[in-house]
């Protein structure tokens, strides 16, 4: 009785697909040894980064971002809340990430996704503490009222780096943001000023947009033996599971950095190489934010 | 302080409630709509299948600002401790963002409509060629701008055609409002807060079979007929749009299409 | 229209059931004897053998992607181990024939199940463990929860798998795999290869 090698010949029997499948890790080593991917990109190349503004009509601002497939819709309802004692001029923002069950077959109804609320906080983490947006600018009458900005972000289709996806989406829905101008009403209520004002002075006339300084940019990374993939696939994530995700504001300084364990233990040397890859997708983004937003102020 | 958390103070929506339009005089006949339309002309409608990419089928809708996206996942295993089946199972939900509604909500499933898309796409599905499997259809309403659920069973229908599943007809669905003596076709968020009565239809077009038919609020004998002939040739028309997006031509519904009455 | 005409979707009229059997992505409503698509596609017309008593061609329709495979009796599938009980082995299936499915359906493979011969001798810690990679047959389609499959042919069996030092192994017998690195013999229900 003649018995080959059951391995080999398992693979060359095997297509391509079934190969991917069942022996995931050993098909992504044939390609990384090659320094590519099985999706054609070199291990330090992101995905095709796109960006839309005002998608959803209802919103005072919003954005659709696409990186790859992982597709983002973020939104900015503004509502009126009596700030707290301790800042009477500040305002407030609350972020949400959901991750419906259209967005992925891992995500049942009923039984939230797991990540959602990990990127949920990091999310609001990072947007709160980068100094991005000054809160007293959502000040409305010292102690009385200010803003309260509910950020809710969608992921519509989940593939790989939703963190990442995520948080250029937030900044774009906020660079979007266009602050209803209001006054208040004779029960003391803030209400919105139609076209013309019945007479009613705006109490926050020329505060409509917010400055944003210092904005977020984040990159997250994938480390396999010594590789690092940047910006991962749904598939890469779930086969190699050791991420850093580095955020850096504008001015390149970082705002944080987030290893959530992982088999690989990474050496100093390989953060710094995810933050210097970080480094140079954050020009990219910023380009691709820049030239959104630029095509806003044309309409 | 922390954006969020607990202690997230009461808020509420500067916008005014319940918007006192200019006086919707919908028993004049001379009076168009608020958008401009006739009576019995649907908004500009969009279809695109093929937008997630995660999902094994899935189907964009817009019509005017109802905003929908479904995905359709599998047959799949079926989850759940769920009994031995020899014919497929259906399994639908459909469920609002928080910012689909012109005051913020909760964005919790609408446990209604997914009732209500599970029954009428189920009769138009080949259960039998997916035994023991689960096909899951899952609708999220982006933005409502009125009649959602016609919307949502519409796209769920090329969802599951993008998805290739094998049914008997696509299924078509279009809501009328009863406004004073007017039937209005198509109706926007506005129109819908305003109607005396509501008639769903959903239909398989080809082959002429009402799938659901859903009458609420008051309606004489001669206005359902009346409803029903407005509906039925709307979906027709929708089915064209639908067809040509599966074929993958350009499935934006012509103003001049509409127009034509 | 041309070759657009040929492109059909759910519910489009492929022609009269006295003219026609109805094929893949095809059905017949017995309401009036038309034969209808019921998938998005090309529509084809395939004459009948010459030999058919039926001399009606069949209309089918092909083309576009139809849905995931799922598994039926007589389906060869590539599963996944996952673990092993001393009267059955769970499994999922990761691949229908040579394709891989979207997620997986679980199968469980039975003591019964596992080979032809001397079943009662069947030992199922001694025919697979957790993380193999076993090719077998759907029997049924099981229960609630699973597939019932069998590896009880010469050409199914283990196709895969890792020593405890996490060397993949060489097929030695019938009965048995090697380690490469430590030469250690283990057992399993092993699939003769190139058959």
């Amino acid at each position: 009785m003649v018995l080959p090698d059951a391995s080999g010949d398992v693979l060359s029997e095997m297509d391509v697909d079934s190969f991917r499948r069942l022996f995931p890790l050993r098909f992504f080593e044939t390609h990384l040894v090659k320094s590519t991917r099985p999706d054609g990109r070199s291990l330090a190349e992101a995905r095709e980064t796109s960006s839309a503004l005002g998608a959803v009509a209802s919103a005072d601002g919003s954005a659709l971002v696409k990186i790859g497939s992982t597709r983002m819709l973020a939104a900015i309802k503004m509502e009126v809340m009596t700030p707290s004692k301790e800042s009477p001029d500040e305002g407030c923002i609350a972020i949400d990430f959901h991750m419906p069950p259209i967005c992925s077959p891992t995500v049942r109804p009923g039984r939230p996704a797991e990540a959602a609320p990990v990127v949920s906080k990091q999310l609001s983490d990072t947007i709160l503490s980068c100094g991005m947006i000054n809160l007293k600018e959502l000040s409305l009458i010292s102690g009385k009222a200010a803003w309260m900005a509910y950020l809710d972000i969608y992921c519509l289709d989940a593939d790989g780096a939703l963190f990442d996806a995520a948080l250029l989406s937030a900044v774009a829905a906020f660079s979007h943001l266009q602050i209803p101008v209001v006054s208040m009403n004779d029960d003391g209520k803030v209400v919105v000023l139609s076209g013309d004002h019945g007479g009613k002075e705006p109490v926050n006339k020329g505060k409509r947009k917010l400055t944003l300084s210092s904005i977020p940019f984040s990159l997250t990374c994938l480390l396999h033996k010594n590789y690092i993939l940047a910006d991962p696939t749904a598939e890469e994530e779930s086969v190699m599971e050791t991420l850093v995700t580095v955020v850096l504001d504008s001015s390149g300084q970082l705002v944080s950095l987030y290893k959530p364990g992982g088999p690989v233990l990474a050496y100093t040397s390989a953060i710094q190489d995810c933050v210097a890859l970080t480094r140079q997708r954050a020009r990219e983004l910023q380009m691709i934010l820049d030239e959104v937003t630029s095509g806003m102020e044309v309409d | 302080m922390a954006g969020k958390g607990g202690a997230t103070p009461s808020t509420y929506s500067p916008s005014p409630t319940t918007q006192k339009t200019k006086s919707l005089s919908f028993g004049n006949d001379e009076v168009l709509r608020p958008d401009d339309r006739e009576w019995h002309q649907c908004r500009p409608a969009f279809f695109q299948i093929g937008v997630v990419a995660a999902a094994a089928g899935s189907a964009y809708a817009d019509f005017g600002s109802t905003k929908v996206i479904v995905s359709v996942f599998g047959p799949r295993e079926s989850k759940k401790a769920v009994m031995y089946s020899d014919i497929g199972r259906l399994n639908c939900t459909v469920s609002y963002t928080n910012f689909a509604t012109p005051v913020r909500g909760q964005g919790s499933d609408h446990k209604e409509f997914s009732s209500m898309l599970h029954k009428a796409l189920e009769g138009a599905i080949i259960l039998e060629t997916f035994p023991k499997t689960t096909v899951d259809v899952f609708a999220l309403v982006l933005e409502s701008g009125g009649s959602d659920l016609p919307v949502v069973i519409s796209c769920a229908s090329l969802a599951l055609a993008d998805a290739g599943i094998m049914m008997y007809d696509l299924v078509t669905s279009v809501s009328v409002s009863c406004l004073g003596k007017n039937l209005v076709l198509d109706p926007t968020l506005e129109e819908e807060s305003h109607q005396d009565g509501s008639l769903i239809l959903t239909c398989m077009p080809s082959r002429d079979e009402v799938t659901q038919l859903t009458i609420t609020g008051e309606w004489s004998t001669p206005k359902i007929n009346e409803g029903m002939k407005i509906c039925t040739d709307a979906c027709s028309k929708f089915s064209q749009i639908m067809k040509s997006c599966l074929k993958g031509f350009d499935s934006a519904l012509e103003e001049e299409d509409s127009n034509v009455d | 229209m041309g070759e657009d005409s040929e492109w059909v979707t759910p519910g489009e009229v492929l022609g009269k059931a006295s003219k026609f059997k109805a094929g893949r992505g095809a059905y017949v409503s017995p309401d009036n004897l038309t034969v209808y698509a019921s998938l998005t596609g090309l529509r084809r017309i395939l004459s009948p053998p010459p030999d058919s008593p039926d001399q009606r061609p069949t209309v089918e329709v092909t083309g576009h992607k139809a849905h995931g495979a799922i598994p039926e009796p007589g389906s060869i599938v590539i599963a996944r181990v996952t673990k092993v009980m001393a009267r059955m082995a769970s499994a999922d299936i990761m691949c229908l024939g040579t394709k891989s499915v979207r997620e997986k359906f679980t199968g469980i493979i039975r003591l019964q199940d596992v080979r032809a011969t001397e079943i009662d001798k069947v030992d199922m810690h001694m025919s697979f463990h957790p993380g193999d990679i076993v090719r077998a047959v759907v029997l049924s389609l099981g229960d609630a929860r699973a597939y019932y499959l069998s590896t009880a042919k010469n050409e199914l069996g283990v196709i895969s798998a890792q020593s405890a030092a996490g060397a993949t192994m060489v097929p030695i017998s019938w009965t048995e795999m090697q380690c490469p690195l430590t030469g250690q013999i283990e057992q399993r229900k092993v699939a003769k290869v190139g058959g």
